[in-house]
C-alpha cells in the first residue's frame, strides 16, 4: 500500500516518518492532487506539530492554492446565478462547485478545475444561449467533437469564459444517453436543495452528490485522479454518516435511481482502500461476480497515486484497461471503436505550439502546481 | 428632467464585511476578497462609497456634494463639485457604483 | 561542505548519478543531469552553495536530461523535469543551463504559495534590503549584477521571497541571468566575476549566467528587512534620479509584480501593506552604472547614520 494511502487511512503514521519518507509523501500527494487535502486531514487529526517545517510548507502551499481557488469558484457561482436566473433556468451545482458553495468538508484543501452544473434537458438550448451572451464560449476542438458531445454525451462541450478564463461544464444528466445505466435526471432536479444563505443557488441533495461521485469515479475516471476522487467520496460519506438515517436513505435512493452497482463499487473501494467507516448493516464488500477479481486488480493498481514510486509491471496495462472500460461503460462497443479510432487521427493541436514568448513555453498538460 | 442618482453595484454590497482597508499617502487601498479586487482610492472616493454602502441608498451628485460640505464646511463648493464628479466617474469605471435605474 | 570542496570528477559523477544535493536559500534542491557538458560551468555557478545530505528532505527533485529517442542526437534537445513533471516543452541542448535556472524559478513560483513571491531583484547592505520590481526593459538584472559586484549582497535576481510570518526577505543567492548587451557591460564592469559562455538564440536572446559572490552565498541564511522599494528604469543618457513614490502607488506596484498576490488573498494584502510600511519607495531613472551605485550607496549610508 502506498505511503499516501497509508497516511490517509491512519494519519498517526506520520509520527514515525523520516525526512526521506516525508519527501516521498509530499511528492505522492502532489501527483495525486492531494496536497491540500492531506494538509487538512493532518490538521484535523491534531497532528500539526508533528509535521516538520519543510513538508509543512509544501502542504500549506497546496492548501492555500485550494482555499483561494474556492473564492474563485464562489465568484463564478454568483456570475452564473446572474446569468441563468433572468432566463428562468435553475442553477443546480454539481461536484466540486457544490461542495465549495455548500461549505461541505469535501471541499477542504481540494482544487477543482471547473464548475459543473445540471440543467433540465428541455432548457439546454436556452441555457447555452444565455451563457454565450454572458461570455462563455464552447471549447470543442472540431466539428466532430461538437457532434459527439451533443449526440452522445450528457453534457455540452466544455465552456470557457472569454475574460475570466474559468471553465464550465453544463450537464443535462449524470450519465451519457448511450450508457447502460439511466438515472432519471428529473428526480435529481426535484430533489435538489437550495443552499442556506445563497438564494437561487441549488445543489443536488447529499445522497445524489454521493451517487454522482460514485458514478463519475467508476465510469469516467481519469487514472491520474482516481485516488483523489476516492478521497472525495470518503469525505462525502463521512459527512453523510453524521446524521442518523442517512445511510438507509442513500441505499434507498440508489435503488430508486438504478445506481446500486456504482454505489456498491464505491463502498467496496472506499472501505478497503481508505478505511471509510461504513455501518455493518450495509454490505460494503458485496459478493463479486466472475469479473470482480479482474476488476479489483485493475482498480487497486490505479487507485494508488500515479507516481513512479508506486508503479509496478502491470500498471500501464491497468491504466489502459481502465480507460477502455470507462469508455465502454459510456458507449456501446460498436460506437466505441469509431470514437477511439477517430481520436487517433487527430491529435489535439495544443501540443505542437512552438516557443515564442518570453518564458519557456509551458506545457499545457502540466497540472501539478500545488 | 429627472435627477441622475447613483447606487452601489450589487458586487459591492456582497461580502462587504470581508473588505479590508489600508491607509496610504494617496488615500486608501481597498481589498475585496469576495470580488478579488484591490483598488487605490482617493479619500473622497472612499467617502462617497461609504455614503452608498447601505442597501437602498441612491444619491445624486448634489447629494454627494452636500455630504462632503457637511464633513468639510470650509471646502470651496465649486472645487468640491469637480472633485465629486471626478470621483463618481472613477468609481463608475471601477464598477463599484452604477447609475440608478428605477424599475 | 560546499560545492567548491568537491573535485570536478566527483561533481560530474554525482551530477550524472544520484544528483547534486544543495541548498538554495530555504530550498533543498537535488540536481541531476545526463548532459555532461554543463557540469563544469554549473559547478562554478554554484561553487559556494552548501551541500545537503541525501537523507534530508528535498524540496525540488530536478533533472535536465537529453531529449528522447532521435532527439538525443538529431537537433539535440534538453528536457527539464521536476519529479517527473515536465512543465516546459523541450529546448535545444545548448540551452540546458539557462533551462535549469528557468526551471528552478518555475518550481519556486509553482510550489511556494506559503511565501509572497515577487517578480523582483533584491540586494542587501547589511540587513537592509533594496527590492527592485522588474517590468521588462527596466535593466533590473544589469543593475542587480553591478550592485552585487560593488559591495551589495545578492538576495535574488528574479524571484524575491517575502516571509508571511516575519515580512523579511529570504535570499536564494542564485546566478544572475544576463541578456544580450548587458553581458559585455557586466564583463567590463566586473572582470573578476564568473560568467558562463553566452548561449545564443534563446527566446530571451543571448543569455549568460553570472555566479553570485561568495559573500552573497555565505550570508544567504541571514534574512534582510525590506528597507527600500525601487522601481528602476534604464534611460540612455540620463542622470541617476530618485523620485519618491506615494505608498499607495508603491502598494499597487508591488502587488502588480507579485506572482501570487491573488492566490494569497488577505495574507497577500497584509504582507504587501507591511512591506510598504517598512520601505521608502522610489521610481529610479539611470543610465551610467557608477551613478546608480552611488545613489544606492548613499541610501545605505543615510539609513546607517539614522540608525545611530
Amino acid at each position: 500500500m502506498s505511503l499516501l494511502v497509508k497516511v490517509f487511512r491512519q494519519p498517526d503514521e506520520i509520527r514515525r516518518l523520516q525526512a526521506h519518507e516525508w519527501d516521498l509523501l509530499v511528492r505522492q500527494a502532489r501527483h495525486a492532487n492531494l496536497l491540500g487535502r492531506l494538509h487538512h486531514r493532518l490538521l484535523a487529526a491534531g497532528l500539526a506539530t508533528e509535521i516538520p517545517r519543510r513538508p509543512a510548507n509544501h502542504l500549506l502551499s497546496g492548501a492555500i492554492m485550494a482555499g483561494q481557488q474556492h473564492h474563485s469558484i464562489r465568484r463564478e457561482v454568483r456570475f452564473l446565478r446572474e446569468t441563468l436566473a433572468p432566463a428562468g433556468i435553475p442553477l443546480i451545482l454539481l461536484k466540486g462547485a457544490a461542495y465549495v458553495a455548500a461549505g461541505l468538508p469535501a471541499a477542504e484543501g481540494r482544487l477543482f478545475a471547473d464548475v459543473d452544473i445540471l440543467v433540465p434537458r428541455e432548457q439546454l438550448g436556452e441555457a447555452e444561449s444565455a451563457l454565450m451572451m454572458s461570455g462563455w464560449q464552447s471549447t470543442a476542438l472540431d466539428a466532430y467533437d461538437q457532434r459527439y458531445y451533443r449526440r452522445w454525451m450528457h453534457e455540452l462541450p466544455a465552456m470557457q469564459h472569454i475574460f475570466r478564463g474559468t471553465a464550465l461544464d453544463v450537464h443535462h444528466t449524470i450519465l451519457p444517453p448511450t450508457a447502460r445505466l439511466k438515472p432519471d435526471p428529473r428526480l435529481l432536479v426535484e430533489a435538489s436543495v437550495e443552499i442556506p444563505g445563497l438564494p437561487g443557488v441549488r445543489t443536488l441533495a447529499l445522497p445524489d452528490l454521493i451517487l454522482h461521485s460514485a458514478t463519475h469515479l467508476f465510469h469516467e475516471g481519469e487514472p491520474d485522479n482516481l485516488l483523489r476522487d476516492l478521497t472525495d467520496l470518503d469525505a462525502l460519506l463521512r459527512h453523510l454518516g453524521t446524521t442518523p438515517g442517512n445511510w438507509d436513505a442513500l441505499v434507498a435512493r440508489a435503488q430508486r435511481l438504478g445506481l446500486e452497482g456504482p454505489l456498491r463499487l464505491a463502498l467496496r473501494y472506499t472501505c478497503r482502500v481508505l478505511g471509510t467507516p461504513i455501518p455493518v448493516s450495509i454490505d460494503c464488500l458485496g459478493a463479486g461476480g466472475p469479473g470482480q477479481r479482474m476488476l479489483d486488480a485493475i482498480y487497486y493498481r490505479v487507485l494508488r497515486p500515479q507516481h513512479p514510486s508506486t508503479a509496478d509491471a502491470f500498471t500501464p496495462l491497468a491504466r489502459k484497461s481502465l480507460y477502455i472500460r470507462a469508455h465502454w461503460l459510456r458507449m456501446p462497443p460498436h460506437l466505441l471503436a469509431y470514437h477511439l479510432a477517430h481520436k487517433a487521427l487527430f491529435p489535439p493541436k495544443a501540443l505542437t505550439n512552438p516557443l515564442s514568448d518570453d518564458k519557456p513555453h509551458e506545457n499545457p498538460d502540466a497540472k501539478k502546481a500545488a | 428632467m429627472p435627477v441622475q442618482r447613483y447606487v452601489a453595484a450589487a458586487a459591492l454590497l456582497e461580502g462587504l464585511q470581508f473588505v479590508l482597508w489600508k491607509e496610504v499617502d494617496e488615500g486608501w487601498v481597498r481589498f475585496d476578497p469576495t470580488a478579488g479586487q484591490t483598488l487605490l482610492l482617493a479619500p473622497i472616493s472612499r467617502f462617497l462609497l461609504d455614503q452608498l454602502s447601505h442597501p437602498g441608498s441612491a444619491l445624486s451628485i448634489d447629494d454627494f456634494v452636500a455630504a462632503v460640505l457637511l464633513e468639510e464646511p470650509d471646502a470651496p463648493p465649486d472645487d468640491c463639485r469637480l472633485a465629486v464628479s471626478a470621483a463618481v466617474d472613477a468609481l463608475a469605471a471601477a464598477r463599484l457604483i452604477e447609475q440608478h435605474r428605477p424599475s | 561542505m560546499r560545492i567548491r570542496d568537491l573535485s570536478p570528477s566527483d561533481f560530474r559523477t554525482r551530477l550524472g548519478g544520484d544528483g547534486i544535493r544543495l541548498a538554495t536559500g530555504p530550498f533543498n534542491c537535488r540536481l541531476q543531469s545526463g548532459i555532461g557538458e554543463i557540469a563544469d560551468e554549473l559547478a562554478r555557478l554554484y561553487a559556494h552553495h552548501t551541500l545537503v545530505d541525501s537523507s534530508a528532505f528535498t524540496d525540488f527533485h530536478i533533472a535536465v536530461q537529453p531529449g528522447h529517442g532521435l532527439r538525443r542526437w538529431l537537433r539535440p534537445q534538453a528536457l527539464f523535469s521536476v519529479d517527473s513533471v515536465e512543465p516546459f516543452t523541450p529546448l535545444p541542448r545548448a540551452q540546458a543551463l539557462p533551462m535549469l535556472e528557468w526551471g528552478l524559478n518555475w518550481c519556486v513560483t509553482a510550489y511556494s504559495q506559503h511565501i509572497l513571491v515577487l517578480h523582483a531583484a533584491a540586494v542587501a547592505r547589511g540587513n537592509r534590503a533594496a527590492i527592485l520590481p522588474a517590468p521588462p526593459g527596466s535593466g533590473k538584472s544589469t543593475l542587480c549584477a553591478a550592485l552585487v559586484n560593488r559591495g551589495w549582497r545578492l538576495l535574488s535576481d528574479e524571484l524575491t521571497l517575502i516571509s508571511l510570518e516575519t515580512g523579511q526577505v529570504m535570499g536564494l543567492a542564485r546566478p544572475v541571468n544576463l541578456k544580450n548587451a548587458s553581458i559585455d557591460i557586466i564583463r567590463a564592469y566586473a572582470p573578476d566575476a564568473f560568467l558562463t559562455r553566452p548561449v545564443r538564440d534563446t527566446t530571451k536572446g543571448t543569455v549568460a549566467l553570472m555566479a553570485p559572490t561568495a559573500a552573497s552565498v555565505e550570508a544567504v541564511a541571514t534574512p534582510a528587512t525590506p528597507t527600500w522599494m525601487i522601481l528602476p528604469r534604464y534611460r540612455a543618457g540620463t542622470d541617476a534620479i530618485l523620485s519618491p513614490m506615494g505608498s499607495g502607488n508603491a502598494f499597487l506596484q508591488i502587488a502588480d509584480n507579485a506572482m501570487n498576490y491573488h492566490i494569497l488573498g488577505e495574507q497577500g494584502f497584509e504582507a504587501v501593506g507591511r512591506m510598504v510600511d517598512s520601505c521608502q519607495s522610489f521610481g529610479f531613472e539611470y543610465s551610467r552604472l557608477d551613478d546608480a551605485i552611488a545613489v544606492f550607496d548613499r541610501l545605505a549610508a543615510e539609513a546607517e547614520s539614522e540608525a545611530r
